[in-house]
C-alpha cells in the first residue's frame, strides 16, 4: 500500500534499491570467501589475515568518530588495551580468575566504553579540537598505569600465560579459530557501523561534523551525540583488546603504544574517511605493506607520516570516498537512482 | 507567539539591543527593517539561542527561551535560517532537512540504530523531507551535495531546512539577500504560501519592494532600538520613521540603497568563497 | 624544609621555562588559524639535535657564548623548517575541514621525528651543555648556573617577543589576523605573511628550548618531544589557548604543579602515587581545567557568539 506522503515523494527513489540480493550477495561473499579459503591459508599469511581483520574492525569502530562525527581520537590504543588487559586479568593466573570469554569480551567493550564516557565528558561539550589531545594524553596515561601498577598487571613485563578462550564450547586456540571469530565480528561491526550511518544517529553526527552550531539550531543535543559515537566506538575497540589479548596469549604495555592509534588513524585516513569499505581498504594495505618492505622497517613509521600528509593534501577523501558506502553498492547492484 | 520582552544585548560597550518590546503574531507576516547594524540579525540570534540575552526575555507562548539550552529552542517550535548561509555542505539536501528531524531523545536513537524501533517513523521522517523539497521546487537536487548547488538554491534549501519539522516561529534573517529578480519572486510565493494560523513568521529584509508587498507588520529597527511599528501604509507615511532614520525625509529609500549595497556584497562573498582561509 | 620547598620552587621554575617556551608556539599557531600544531614537539626535538651537530661543527660544545651563536643559528634553521612545513602541509588545507590540516600535522609530526631518529639515531646522545657550570648556594637550597642561564634566557625570549608582539609594526598584523584574517585582509595585511612568521617564532622558540631543555638534562633522543609538547600544549590550554601571556603563566603554572605534586604525592599517598606518576598530574590538570574553565586562565571564552562574528562580519 502506497502512504500519501510516499506518493508525494516521487524523487525519494534514491533511498532505496530496487533489490536487496545483488548487493547483500555482493558483500556477502567477502566473509563467505574468507571462511572459505582463509583456513588452508598457511600458519604466517593466515596469522596477517587475522590481523588485517582486527585493524579492520578497530578501523571501523574508530571511523564511528572520526569519520562519522570528524573528531580526532588519538588514544584509540587505551581503549583497545583495556579490552586486552580486562582478557589478561580476567582469565589468567594473575589473580587467578578465570571467567569465560563471552562474558570478558561484554565487560572488557563495556569498560572501555564506560571510559570512553568519562574521558568524552569533561571534552565533548566544548567546541574546538580538544579531543585530541586529551585522547593523546589518555593513551599515555593508560600506558604508564600499565607499565607501572606492578601488582595488577605486572608492569613493562606484562602478562603471560592467558587462558586459551572458549565460546560456547568452541576453544579458540589456532589462528584459523580465530579466522573464524574475526570474521563474525567483522559482519557484526560492519552491519552496526553501517546502521549508524543510515539512521538518525547517524545523520546528527554528520550535521554534528559538517556545522556543529547549526546542528544544534536544528535541535540537535551535540554533547550527547558526540558521547554516545565516542561510547560506541571506544566499546567496539575495548571488544577488540579482548579478542586481541585471547589470540596473542600475552599482553605487555609495548603492544599500545601511540604508534598503534596512529596506525588506526591511518587505516581510515587511507581506506576513505567515513567509510566501511575503507577500513577494510586501509586495513589490508596498512597491514600488508610493512609485511612486504620488511627490509626497510625502519622507515616504516617516516612512511607512515608521509602517507598521512600525502594522502590527506592530494586525496583528502581516501582511496574510496565517503559516498560509495554499502548503501551505495546496494542501490548500485539493486538498481535504484545513485 | 513569539514576544520580545524588554530585551537588551551588549557587545562590551556597545548595546546592539537597547530594551526592545514587541510581539510577533502567528498568522501574519512581520517585517523587521533598519539599516545596516541595527541590530536584526542580534535578535535572531538571540531568539535562537546562538547569543546570549543581557537582560529581558524571549518567550515562544509562554515558555522563555533564554532559558533552555541552544537544542531545545528548536524543539520548542522555533526555526531559522542565517544571513550567511549555513548548511551542512558535505550532506546531500535531503540529508539536511533530515537533520531537523533528528528525534530529540538520544535514547530513541540509540534503539534505532540497534533497529529496535522507529524504520517506519525514519521513512515517515525522509517522506516529509522529500515533500517539503517537492514544495520548493528542489525535488530534483534532493540526493546533491548541498555544498555544490548554486547560491539562490542554497538558500532555498535553508528556508526547507527552517520549515521541514514544522515551527510555530519562524525566523528569516534575509532571505532574499543575493537573490535575482525571478528568485525573488518565486521566494515571496513561497513565503506567502507559509503562511498558516499556526506560524509566526519574522522576515529580516532590505529589499523593500518584497517587505512592502508582503508583510502585515512592519518593525523598524535602528541603532538597537525599536523605532516604530505598523502595517507597510503606516510605515510608509511615518514622517517620524522617515526623519528620524538618518535624519532626513525619503529615508525609505536610502534603506533601499542600503539592500542593493548589501547584495552586491554577498555576491561578493560568494565569488570569495566566504572565508579567509582561501588563499 | 624551607630549604627542600625552595628548591622545588627552582626546579619548577627551570621546567615551567621551558614549557612556556614551547607552549608559546602552540598558542599562537592555534589563535591564529585553530590548528593543533602537532609537528611543534618535533620541531622542539629537531632544534636539540641541530644544536648538538652544530656544537660539533663550530667545536663549540661546552662554551656559553659558542652556545648564543648556535642557539642563534638553530632559531634561524628550525623557524625556517616551521615555515616549510606551514606551506607545504598546512596552508593547502586551509578552509576545508577541521580535521584534514590536524592528520596533516600528525603526519609532518611522524614525518620529522622519524627523521631525527634516522640521522641522529635510536640511542639517547650524550648532550654537551652549552650552559655555564657552577652552582649557588642559598638557604640550603642548590641553584645551578644553567638553571638560572634556563630561566633568563627564556624570560628575555619572553619579554623580546612581547615587545615584538605589541610594539612593532609586524606583530601589530600578526595581531590583527589573530583576531579577524578576513579584515585584516580587508584592511590590506597579507594573512599569509603574518602566518608564515608565526610559523618562523613559534617553532624557533621551541628549538631554543629544545638546546636548553637537552643541555639542562645531558641527553637527546628522538622521542623526547612527544611527552614536552603534550605538556606545553596542557600549559597553554592552562593560560588560555591563544593567549601569549597565557602560555607564559600556564608553562610556569604547570611547572610548579608539576613540581610539588611529584614531590608531594609519594608523601601524601605514602608511597602509594610515586613519582613515576609525573604525567598524570599534567594531565590531570589538563582535564580539570576543560572541566571547569575551559577558557583558560587568560583566554578569552570563545562561545559560538564570538565565532558568529568573526564569520558574519
Ligand atoms: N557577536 C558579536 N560580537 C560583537 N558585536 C556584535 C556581534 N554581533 C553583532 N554585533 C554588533 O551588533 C550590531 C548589530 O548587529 P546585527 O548583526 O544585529 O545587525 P543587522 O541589523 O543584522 O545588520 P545587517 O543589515 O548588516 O545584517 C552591530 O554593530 C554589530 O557589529
Ligand atoms: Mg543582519
Amino acid at each position: 500500500m502506497e502512504s500519501p506522503a510516499r506518493a508525494a515523494a516521487p524523487a525519494s527513489g534514491a533511498a532505496a534499491p530496487r533489490k536487496l540480493w545483488p548487493g547483500a550477495l555482493a558483500m556477502l561473499a567477502v566473509p563467505v570467501l574468507l571462511l572459505i579459503f582463509g583456513p588452508h591459508l598457511p600458519s604466517y599469511p593466515l596469522r596477517i589475515l587475522d590481523m588485517i581483520l582486527l585493524y579492520a574492525v578497530l578501523g571501523l569502530g574508530l571511523n564511528i568518530i572520526v569519520g562519522y562525527a570528524g573528531l580526532l581520537d588519538l588514544g584509540y590504543v587505551a581503549f583497545y588495551a583495556i579490552g586486552a588487559y580486562s582478557w589478561a586479568l580476567l582469565a589468567s593466573g594473575q589473580f587467578d580468575i578465570h571467567l569465560p570469554f563471552a562474558l570478558v569480551l561484554l565487560i572488557g567493550a563495556s569498560l572501555a566504553g564506560l571510559a570512553g564516557i568519562l574521558l568524552g565528558i569533561p571534552v565533548l561539550r566544548l567546541r574546538g579540537d580538544y579531543l585530541a589531545i586529551v585522547t593523546l594524553g589518555f593513551g599515555e596515561i593508560i600506558r604508564v598505569l600499565m607499565n607501572n601498577l606492578d601488582r595488577v598487571t605486572n608492569g613493562p613485563q606484562g602478562i603471560a600465560r592467558i587462558d586459551e578462550a572458549h565460546l560456547f564450547g568452541w576453544t579458540l586456540s589456532t589462528p584459523d579459530d580465530f579466522l573464524y571469530l574475526l570474521v563474525a565480528m567483522l559482519v557484526v561491526v560492519f552491519l552496526f557501523v553501517w546502521r549508524i550511518q543510515e539512521s538518525a544517529l547517524g545523520t546528527a553526527l554528520s550535521a554534528v561534523r559538517e556545522d556543529q552550531d547549526a546542528a544544534r539550531g536544528c535541535g540537535i543535543n551535540t554533547t550527547r551525540v558526540k558521547l554516545v559515537a565516542f561510547a560506541f566506538s571506544a566499546f567496539i575497540g575495548g571488544g577488540c583488546g579482548v579478542v586481541f589479548a585471547a589470540m596473542q596469549r600475552f599482553v605487555s604495555p609495548e603492544s599500545f603504544t601511540f604508534w598503534e592509534s596512529l596506525v588506526i588513524v591511518l587505516v581510515i585516513v587511507v581506506g576513505g574517511l567515513g567509510n566501511p569499505f575503507g577500513a577494510l581498504l586501509g586495513a589490508t594495505l596498512l597491514i600488508l605493506l610493512p609485511e612486504l618492505l620488511r627490509a626497510y622497517a625502519d622507515y616504516r613509521l617516516l612512511f607512515y607520516g608521509m602517507a598521512l600528509v600525502v594522502i590527506i593534501l592530494a586525496r583528502p577523501r581516501g582511496l574510496i570516498s565517503r559516498q560509495y558506502g554499502p548503501s551505495w553498492l546496494m542501490r548500485r547492484l539493486g538498481g535504484g537512482k545513485c | 507567539m513569539l514576544t520580545f520582552d524588554h530585551v537588551t544585548k551588549r557587545f562590551g560597550e556597545l548595546a546592539a539591543i537597547d530594551d526592545v518590546s514587541f510581539e510577533v503574531k502567528p498568522g501574519i507576516i512581520t517585517a523587521v527593517i533598519g539599516p545596516n547594524g541595527a541590530g536584526k540579525s542580534t535578535l535572531v540570534n538571540m531568539a535562537a539561542g546562538s547569543y546570549g540575552v543581557t537582560s529581558g526575555r524571549i518567550l515562544v507562548d509562554g515558555v522563555e527561551l533564554q532559558k533552555l539550552p541552544k537544542h531545545r529552542i528548536a524543539h520548542a517550535g522555533l526555526s531559522r535560517t542565517y544571513q550567511n548561509i549555513r548548511l551542512f555542505d558535505g550532506m546531500s539536501v535531503v540529508k539536511n532537512l533530515e537533520v531537523a528531524l533528528v528525534p530529540p531523545r538520544v535514547g530513541s536513537l540509540i534503539a534505532n540504530t540497534f533497529g529496535l524501533s522507529g524504520r517506519a517513523a525514519a521513512e515517515e521522517r525522509r517522506a516529509r523531507c522529500h515533500a517539503v523539497l517537492e514544495r520548493l521546487g528542489l525535488a530534483a537536487h534532493a540526493e546533491r551535495q548541498a555544498g555544490s548547488l548554486a547560491y539562490g538554491q542554497q538558500k532555498l534549501v535553508e528556508l526547507a531546512r527552517a520549515i521541514v519539522a514544522e515551527p510555530r516561529v519562524l525566523l528569516l534573517d534575509e532571505p532574499a539577500a543575493g537573490l535575482n529578480h525571478g528568485e525573488t519572486e518565486q521566494l515571496k510565493q513561497h513565503i506567502l504560501a507559509l503562511r498558516s494560523p499556526d506560524l509566526a513568521m519574522v522576515l529580516i529584509e532590505h529589499d523593500m519592494k518584497l517587505i512592502m508587498s508582503i508583510s502585515d507588520i512592519i518593525v523598524v529597527m535602528n541603532r538597537g532600538q525599536l523605532l516604530a511599528q505598523g502595517t507597510a501604509a503606516e510605515i510608509r507615511s511615518n514622517t517620524e520613521v522617515q526623519e528620524a532614520y538618518l535624519g532626513q525625509p525619503g529615508a525609505i529609500k536610502d534603506i533601499e540603497a542600503a539592500a542593493r549595497g548589501r547584495r552586491n556584497r554577498v555576491r561578493l562573498r560568494e565569488g570569495e568563497g566566504l572565508t579567509w582561509h582561501q588563499p | 624544609m624551607g630549604a627542600l620547598i625552595l628548591q622545588q620552587i627552582i626546579n619548577a621554575l627551570t621546567v615551567g621555562s621551558i614549557y612556556a617556551l614551547i607552549a608559546l608556539g602552540y598558542t599562537m599557531v592555534y589563535g591564529v588559524l585553530r590548528l593543533i600544531n602537532f609537528a611543534h614537539s618535533e620541531l622542539f626535538t629537531a632544534g636539540a639535535f641541530i644544536g648538538l651537530a652544530l656544537a660539533g661543527a663550530l667545536g663549540v660544545a661546552g662554551h656559553p657564548t659558542g652556545g648564543l651563536l648556535v642557539g642563534f643559528i638553530t632559531f634561524v634553521l628550525i623557524g625556517l623548517a616551521g615555515v616549510s612545513v606551514e606551506i607545504v602541509a598546512y596552508r593547502p588545507l586551509r578552509g576545508t575541514s577541521r580535521l584534514a590540516p590536524m592528520l596533516s600535522a600528525l603526519g609532518m609530526a611522524v614525518v620529522i621525528q622519524n627523521a631525527v631518529m634516522l640521522i641522529g639515531g635510536r640511542r639517547p646522545l650524550i648532550y654537551p651543555s652549552f650552559l655555564p657550570s657552577g652552582v649557588i648556594d642559598t638557604f640550603g637550597a642548590i641553584i645551578t648556573y644553567k638553571q638560572i642561564t634556563i630561566f633568563l634566557v627564556a624570560v628575555i625570549l619572553m619579554i623580546g617577543l612581547e615587545l615584538f608582539v605589541n610594539r612593532t609594526n609586524l606583530g601589530v598584523r600578526i595581531r590583527a589576523v589573530a583576531e579577524n584574517a578576513e579584515t585584516a585582509s580587508l584592511v590590506g595585511i597579507n594573512p599569509n605573511m603574518a602566518i608564515s612568521l608565526i610559523f618562523f617564532i613559534g617553532p624557533g622558540l621551541g628549538a631554543v628550548a629544545g638546546i636548553l631543555y637537552s643541555s639542562f638534562y645531558g641527553v637527546a633522543t628522538f622521542t623526547m618531544g612527544f611527552v614536552i609538547g603534550m605538556k606545553a600544549f596542557t600549559a597553554a590550554i592552562l593560560g588560555g589557548i591563544g593567549s601569549i601571556p597565557g602560555a607564559v603563566l600556564g608553562g610556569f603554572l604547570l611547572g610548579f604543579i608539576e613540581t610539588f605534586a611529584t614531590a608531594w604525592m609519594p608523601v601524601l599517598t605514602g608511597g602509594l602515587i610515586g613519582t613515576e606518576y609525573r604525567d598524570i598530574f599534567a594531565f590531570s590538570v589538563l582535564v580539570l581545567i576543560l572541566l571547569f574553565r575551559p577558557a583558560g586562565l587568560l583566554g578569552e571564552h570563545v562561545s559560538e557568539e564570538t565565532m558568529v562574528y568573526k564569520s558574519d562580519f
